[in-house]
């Protein structure tokens, strides 16, 4: 059966939605939107679809995925109309693309991602920049973690950063743009950058704003978009 | 105070969806062209407010109008409140994020007593007074409806009126006469004056009580001779032309009754004793199946749910069920959407009901026999015989299921040790009942669930004059069950007790406990009907420090020639009917069910042309 790759934002009031209320709300547009999708069999029959990593609750994002198995093919545009007008204020789709059937799940292919990450520091009188410029150069930044059993764990985040693209200070606030790992084999949470960021400069990060770029896929020093590697 | 401080608090706290908006369906209108802005407020957190029908209903019905726009406010979690509280961001509505102080209504439902305490802290949240007599020109018209609302006494400082019945027939006009009102300088006063003239509104404050020497009430009469003695309930009288959505807000995250809930009929046949939905909602009006099956078909479409409820009271009692769950399956089956049934009753149930619902999708079963004796269940008329269980249960493990639930209460009037015995009993010989069901037939893996609640009198039911066990009588009772149910196929739970005598207390509550009330929330009492907030010695002291004796209002017995706190109100059945029944319960005798005969509840009296449609 066809699999079609969605690409779609998350933002507004639907950034506050965790990843299991993504799921249910994609599922009743997709009902709403009458599009042929296929179901699983048995007691409970849900629809396939089947996402990248997940988002944390309260980010947005430019470049979230997921593939949908169709019980048929259909047009690429009619299917992205059809979908949009069915989605609530929030969610939205940007491309799609069919993949081949035996296509690789996205959350086997997707390792890295890049962020734009915007807060609100006392800039006045310190060089809050540079600081920032020397915590990219450090080799190791050590983080603690609760895993799943409740045990903490200490490792250093930095061979985590894949890039620092941007580093900006003006009026108050801090934008940073950066790809990082992301996905099962190593993951480095937005959220844990910022603080790390908070503890090295000593500054209060308040207001911060994190939004997910788009999903990559890393292949040494190339990046290539889930989306276009088929083509 | 504005929407960006509100967006800072959200990626603080829990589940920040339940303060966002902006889910499918809800609605969103330009605030410069609506004249009234309504904020229908539901005291507990938003996955219990939004499965509420009646919100679904009313949320549509108003914003209907042009002129008015009818937003969400609902009683913040803990953490919320704690930094609401700390940033100074006062009470919003969910769509626009506007202050609810600044809205034209703030209209609750009252669906428990439990909820109290949240309506105490939302108005303080909202910067708005608690009591009504404190409310300049400047503040909403704080008001209530919903089943509490038949008596509000212990709200009544509170709120600035209540509404009696249906909001579908009543909220068009209080609107009309608001609009009017506004257009001209009236005064606060001037509103309430002219809206308690409107059939279904009372206001409280146009009344005057008199108490006895004894604690009991003297008398309860209107201020003027322009307003009723006697305030009726309003009611809809046709259910198949009545307003009803065809789109319901589709919310992000999941909430308790995540599905659609299709309201087949209002009121009930039936004449259970204890039970209060069973006799306030009479008369008993259907809607057709034809009308049904078009409105499933919108909903669905709209909302894209894969789930729809039949809602109403005892649903076996609805005249086309059969043909109707066979509409609605042969319409939606093939779409993956499934079909419940929350409220059958044990003695309809049938085999081939099971067998269409099953076709779509499996759940679990509940079964209500509410007392554990024949004799007790007649005595609370739940005309349900042992039989009637056990070949229902059998049908069920037969198709099968393994997963039965049993609804029970303690506490019932003239209960004894047997009947409490007689609870495990019959847990046990539905255990039996799976055993003796052939192998091949039965799921795997049985399980029983035995729930008792602590039996709370109320107002408007033949045992409105019944005292309630004591919360150690209670205790005593559950801990017998909870030794004689050691079964690996039983569970067994149970209501705390203290929550159901506070219960009792507000619901035959009067006037005097507002205050009460207003104590228990500053002490810190709020989210009661939440186990992990409940403190019952946070209510004992609010109790002793207002001066009132809770037992006055829960344990004691009324004599049928007392003045009760709801007398002024008529919801249609009449005293005389109540007492009667009261009187055939303590003889243990059955009253049958309206559809073999009109029992004289009074409920015709009530409209012209006596609307009922059990009267065949």
């Amino acid at each position: 059966m066809p699999i079609i790759r969605v690409q779609f934002f998350k933002k507004d009031t639907a950034k506050y939605i965790s990843h299991l209320d993504l799921i249910r709300t994609v599922q009743r547009s997709v009902r709403r939107a009458d599009i042929p999708v296929e179901y699983s069999k048995g007691f409970n029959p849900h629809s396939k679809i089947a996402y990248g990593p997940a988002l944390a609750v309260g980010l947005s994002s430019d470049g979230e995925l997921l593939d949908m198995e169709l019980k048929m093919h259909i047009d690429e545009t009619e299917f992205m109309e059809r979908l949009n007008v069915n989605l609530p204020v929030g969610l939205g789709i940007t491309a799609v693309k069919y993949v081949p059937d035996k296509a690789p799940s996205l959350t086997a292919i997707i390792n890295a991602a890049e962020y734009r990450i915007t807060c609100s520091v006392d800039t006045a009188g310190q060089n809050i920049g540079q600081r920032v410029e020397e915590f990219f150069a450090l080799d190791s930044v050590f983080i603690e973690r609760t895993d799943k059993r409740g045990r903490k764990k200490r490792f250093n985040i930095m061979p985590m950063i894949v890039e620092v693209k941007r580093i900006e200070v003006a009026d108050g606030q801090v934008i940073i743009e950066v790809i990082t790992d992301t996905g099962g084999k190593s993951n480095l949470k937005p959220t844990d950058l910022v603080a790390a960021l908070e503890r090295y400069t000593g500054m209060p990060f308040e207001e911060t704003d994190i939004h997910r770029k788009r999903l990559l896929i890393r292949r040494g020093e190339e990046y290539f978009s889930p989306l276009d590697i088929y083509d | 105070m504005t929407s960006k401080d509100i967006e800072g608090l959200l990626s603080r706290v829990e589940k920040p969806a339940r303060y966002a908006g902006g889910e499918y369906n809800s609605v969103y209108k330009d605030k410069e062209e609506t004249d009234i802005r309504f904020a229908f407020a539901f005291p507990d957190v938003y996955e219990i407010a939004m499965s509420h029908l009646g919100l679904r209903i009313l949320y549509y019905l108003l914003n209907e109008r042009k002129d008015t726009w009818c937003e969400r406010v609902f009683a913040p979690w803990t953490d919320m409140e704690a930094l609401m509280r700390d940033k100074g961001i006062p009470l919003f509505a969910l769509e626009s994020r506007d202050p609810v102080a600044s809205f034209d209504f703030l209209g609750f439902t009252l669906q428990y007593e439990m909820g109290y305490t949240n309506i105490v802290n939302m108005l303080s949240l909202a910067d708005i007074p608690l009591l009504s007599s404190q409310r300049d020109e400047s503040h909403p018209f704080v008001i209530g409806g919903g089943p509490c609302a038949y008596n509000a006494e212990p709200l009544a400082d509170l709120f600035d009126f209540f509404v009696l019945g249906e909001g579908e027939e009543v909220l068009t006009p209080i609107l009309d006469t608001y609009r009017r009102w506004k257009e001209g300088d009236g005064t606060r006063r001037e509103f309430l004056e002219r809206v308690a003239l409107i059939e279904g509104v009372y206001v409280p404050s146009l009344y005057n009580v008199q108490y006895r020497m004894d604690g009991t009430i003297n008398s309860v009469s209107p201020t003027d001779a322009r307003f009723p003695e006697k305030v009726n309930k309003v009611i809809v009288k046709d259910l198949d032309k009545v307003f009803f959505p065809d789109r319901i807000i589709v919310p992000f995250m999941d909430i308790v009754h995540d599905r659609i809930m299709l309201e087949i009929f209002r009121g009930c046949t039936r004449g259970c004793r204890f039970c209060q939905a069973g006799m306030v909602y009479r008369p008993v009006r259907e809607k057709s199946p034809e009308v049904l099956e078009e409105q499933s078909q919108r909903l669905i479409k709209n909302t894209g749910y894969e789930e729809v409820s039949l809602a109403s009271l005892s649903t076996s009692d609805y005249t086309h069920l059969e043909p109707l769950i066979k509409k609605l399956i042969a319409a939606h089956g093939d779409k993956g959407v499934g079909l419940s049934l929350p409220s059958l009753r044990i003695d309809s149930f049938s085999l081939s009901l099971i067998r269409e619902i099953q076709k779509v999708r499996k759940t679990g079963l509940t079964f209500a026999p509410e007392a554990g004796t024949q004799r007790l269940r007649d005595v609370v008329n739940k005309g349900v015989t042992e039989e009637d269980l056990m070949n229902s249960v059998e049908a069920a493990f037969s198709a099968g299921y393994n997963n039965v639930k049993l609804y029970f209460m303690v506490g019932l009037p003239t209960e004894t040790k047997e009947d409490i015995e007689g609870i495990a009993n019959l847990a046990y010989r539905v255990v039996d009942k799976y055993y003796a069901t052939n192998k091949g037939k039965r799921g795997r893996g049985l399980r029983v669930t035995v729930s008792t609640s602590c039996f709370v009198p109320k107002p408007f039911t033949p045992f409105q004059w019944q005292p309630q066990d004591s919360i150690e009588v209670f205790r005593a009772k559950q801990e017998t069950l909870r030794k004689r149910l050691r079964h690996r196929a039983i569970s067994y739970s149970w209501h705390q007790p203290e929550t159901s005598y506070l219960e009792a207390v507000f619901a035959r509550g009067d006037r005097r406990l507002s205050k009460v009330l207003i104590r228990a929330w500053e002490l810190g009492c709020r989210f009661d009907g939440w186990k992990e907030h409940f403190n019952f010695a946070k209510w004992q002291r609010a109790f002793e420090d207002c001066g009132i004796d809770p037992d006055f209002y829960a344990a004691r017995k009324r004599d049928y020639d007392e003045v009760l706190p709801w007398d002024h109100i008529n919801v249609g059945v009449s005293r005389e009917f109540l007492k009667r029944e009261n009187e055939r319960a303590k003889k243990g005798r059955i009253t049958p069910h309206c559809r073999e005969g009109c029992i004289n509840c009074g409920i015709t009296e009530l409209f012209d042309g006596g609307i009922c449609d059990a009267d065949y």
